[in-house]
């Protein structure tokens, strides 16, 4: 059993991309660069981010999604059936190129595997977190101009998702995150959705989270047990550490957001502290985790290491208290 | 040939019927145009301090020049400036009110769309350095520089936008307000109507309110005839016209607050009232303007004529005075080119049932 420190630290995957990785990339785009060369930088930046993650004492760290332009492209350009017209605003000036799927859902080769072993041989702890689209955001997140529902395409991703979990099971990975912002979207769908994200997990027997963020939780709260997943990760410090009671009663464990992605003013210690020692008055303590809001990557670099740090230093004051009544470890759960 | 031959039924059924040259038809854009990349790239630059705000002002030009130079090309009668300059329907505008502060990112209604929430904090008010009638002016401007180029004679509208005060009322973390018309009221007297006025002023004929909430489902049908009758209020005692445009949700949910607003234009999604719009447009017989959302804002899908054609034929035979063809909701939700195809399809479609049915043809 591997044990991990009372609330463990983590993020949820995304984290800024090093500067001159960036320059590199652009460099590779307009053909400067060739692949060999953006291969090697993006070993060297995944490298640079573990050490910015683990310094800053992230319990449980990813690969910054280094190699991902935004989480429904990279998967979209992965699997047969896509294509892409232009970039499309999610808010502000921030755009993604939002895919259209134009002919069958296929699986074609192993998406993360690659990133995960990559991870796993460079990170000094235990356990490494991998990210993985889900099938119910990829579908809404898309154009469907193929299938004939939207039910029918998420079910599709589904199997492709599903096996690609299954070989990262394969290799070793512990720590699986479904990404699936989009679940509570469209509150008439979640049944089917639900049901979708568990045929993508269906047979999988290592730890899976699943992440929503920016959503109605009370739309999410009736499907908190009938989700085949361990962990719920959760954004609250963009709303102001409101509708925590959505917790109260959970069986699964917390992913808690306590720092807010879309702000660059870093969190006090003593404010992360605040928030966890509020969400332990709806939730035991062994059963939470503590991460920001989402992903990091549209922060300056500096300010999202000061922010971890921060929060890392938060949760120390809540460690500390929690040391004096016997707790620090919780196990590493596949199941809750 | 059974295609050939529904081809030649539903031309011959949509287009024989004395009723259909009773309504005046017109192209028309509503809400936003994607931000073109070129744009965004600018925007970028000027946040991290790499251009000027002069810079960033001759891109904005730039690209509405660009925008509003296609369009009238394309012979779109009733058109917005695209709001290039705008995040969301709510901002910026929620920076020049008082009493509101900006808050968190929240899901703009069913899409992966998000805008910046306004927290209403104290007594709300306009702030009297709002760039927004100034922005007009400016639009204002570039299209009379196309229309000269062009050597156009027939003008197109250009239409500002604003966002209704239900759909702002219910978007905002209200911590001021005991009741929400009373938000809603200061909405509209202190925020919204002299907006609309400085507006009128500076030529604007037909001002475009965004009130997706009004179609949308979620509020009372009370709330929502209190707001179109403060709306209705306003066109009167303001004397201007609002376009007052729906989104995301059947016009069967608002048809009863739509009669506080008849004498205005009613926009309506009719992509989002598919599955119920027979039942419920002999309601819209007589109006004096209705604005038809048939280009689907959310799809990349290119819609085909001819089902366009069915269900325009439809309101044809509604006497309707004015009838406008246009996208169902804001662009932001669609690629560029997708949006430049559909326009195009718009134009096409609009002039040719001109030429069927009569209409004001530029």
């Amino acid at each position: 059993m591997i044990s991990l420190p009372i609330l463990p630290t983590t993020v949820i995957g995304s984290y800024p991309r090093p500067k001159w990785f960036r320059e590199i990339i652009k460099g590779y785009k307009n053909g400067r660069y060739g692949e060999e060369l953006l291969k090697e930088a993006s070993d060297d930046a995944v490298v640079s981010v573990i050490s910015d993650q683990e310094e800053v004492g992230i319990d449980i760290p990813s690969d910054g999604e280094m190699r991902r332009d935004e989480m429904v492209e990279y998967f979209a350009e992965r699997i047969e059936g896509f294509r892409f017209y232009g970039p499309v605003r999610v808010w502000g000036n921030n755009f993604f190129r939002k895919p259209a799927v134009v002919s069958k859902i296929t699986y074609i080769r192993p998406i993360v595997v690659d990133e995960y072993l990559f991870l796993r041989r460079h990170s000094s702890r235990p356990v490494v977190k991998v990210t993985i689209t889900g099938p119910y955001t990829i579908a809404d997140w898309s154009f469907n101009e193929y299938y004939n529902s939207k039910e029918e395409l998420a079910f599709e991703l589904a199997k492709v998702i599903g096996t690609e979990i299954k070989k990262l099971e394969e290799v070793g990975s512990l720590f699986v995150q479904v990404d699936e912002p989009a679940l509570t979207t469209h509150p008439k769908e979640m049944d089917w959705a639900v049901q979708a994200i568990n045929k993508a997990v269906e047979g999988v027997n290592i730890k899976v989270g699943l992440h929503v963020c920016y959503s109605n939780y009370s739309l999410l709260k009736p499907y908190f047990d009938e989700l085949r997943v361990t962990q719920f990760a959760l954004e609250f410090a963009n709303r102001g550490f409101r509708d925590l009671e959505v917790v109260k009663g959970l069986s699964k464990e917390l992913g808690f957001g306590v720092i807010d992605v879309h702000s660059r003013v870093v969190e006090e210690p003593e404010y992360v502290a605040k928030a966890l020692f509020k969400i332990m008055e709806y939730l035991s303590p062994e059963y939470i985790y503590v991460n920001p809001d989402c992903g990091l990557k549209l922060l300056p670099r500096s300010i999202a290491k000061a922010k971890l740090r921060a929060m890392v230093e938060g949760v120390m004051i809540v460690r500390r208290e929690l040391a004096k009544k016997g707790l620090t470890e919780i196990p590493l759960r596949n199941k809750v | 040939m059974p295609i050939t031959f529904l081809i030649k039924f539903l031309n011959t059924e949509l287009l024989t019927h004395k009723e259909l040259t009773m309504s005046n038809v017109y192209s028309a854009m509503v809400g936003s145009y994607p931000r073109p990349a070129g744009l965004a790239k600018l925007i970028n630059r000027f946040n991290s301090g790499k251009i000027s705000s002069e810079d960033l002002e001759l891109g904005y030009e730039k690209y509405t020049y660009r925008l509003l130079k296609f369009l009238t090309k394309l012979n779109i009668d009733y058109f917005t400036d695209g709001m290039l300059r705008w995040d969301d329907i709510f901002n910026p505008l929620i920076n020049y009110v008082d009493g509101v502060k900006v808050n968190g990112l929240y899901r703009f209604y069913e899409n992966n769309f998000f805008f910046r929430a306004p927290q209403v904090v104290g007594k709300v008010r306009l702030m009297d350095d709002c760039p927004i009638p100034q922005w007009f002016k400016k639009s204002s401007e570039i299209l009379e520089s196309v229309i000269k180029e062009l050597g156009i004679k027939s003008r197109p509208v250009l239409k500002p936008v604003l966002p209704g005060p239900l759909t702002l009322a219910i978007n905002s973390l209200n911590e001021r307000y005991s009741n929400m018309r009373e938000l809603i009221g200061d909405y509209v007297f202190e925020v919204l109507t002299p907006l609309i006025k400085a507006l009128r002023d500076l030529g604007a004929q037909v001002i475009e309110i965004h009130e997706p909430e009004l179609t949308y489902g979620r509020v009372d049908p009370g709330l929502k005839c209190y707001v179109a009758g403060l709306l209705g209020r306003i066109s009167y005692d303001l004397k201007i016209k609002l376009w007052i445009q729906t989104y995301f949700g059947s016009a069967s949910n608002a048809l009863e607050c739509f009669k506080f607003i008849s004498n205005n234009i009613v926009g309506i999604d009719l992509v989002a009232s598919r599955d119920d719009y027979l039942n419920y447009i002999h309601n819209f017989s007589y109006y004096d303007s209705l604005a038809v959302g048939v280009y689907d804002s959310r799809s990349t899908v290119l819609e085909r004529s001819r089902i366009i054609r069915w269900y325009v034929a439809k309101f044809l035979k509604l006497r309707i005075g004015n009838l406008f063809i246009a996208n169902n909701a804001p662009m932001d939700f669609i690629p560029e080119v997708i949006a430049v195809k559909k326009l195009r399809r718009l134009s096409k479609f609009t002039k040719w049932l001109k030429s069927k049915v009569g209409g004001v043809a530029r």
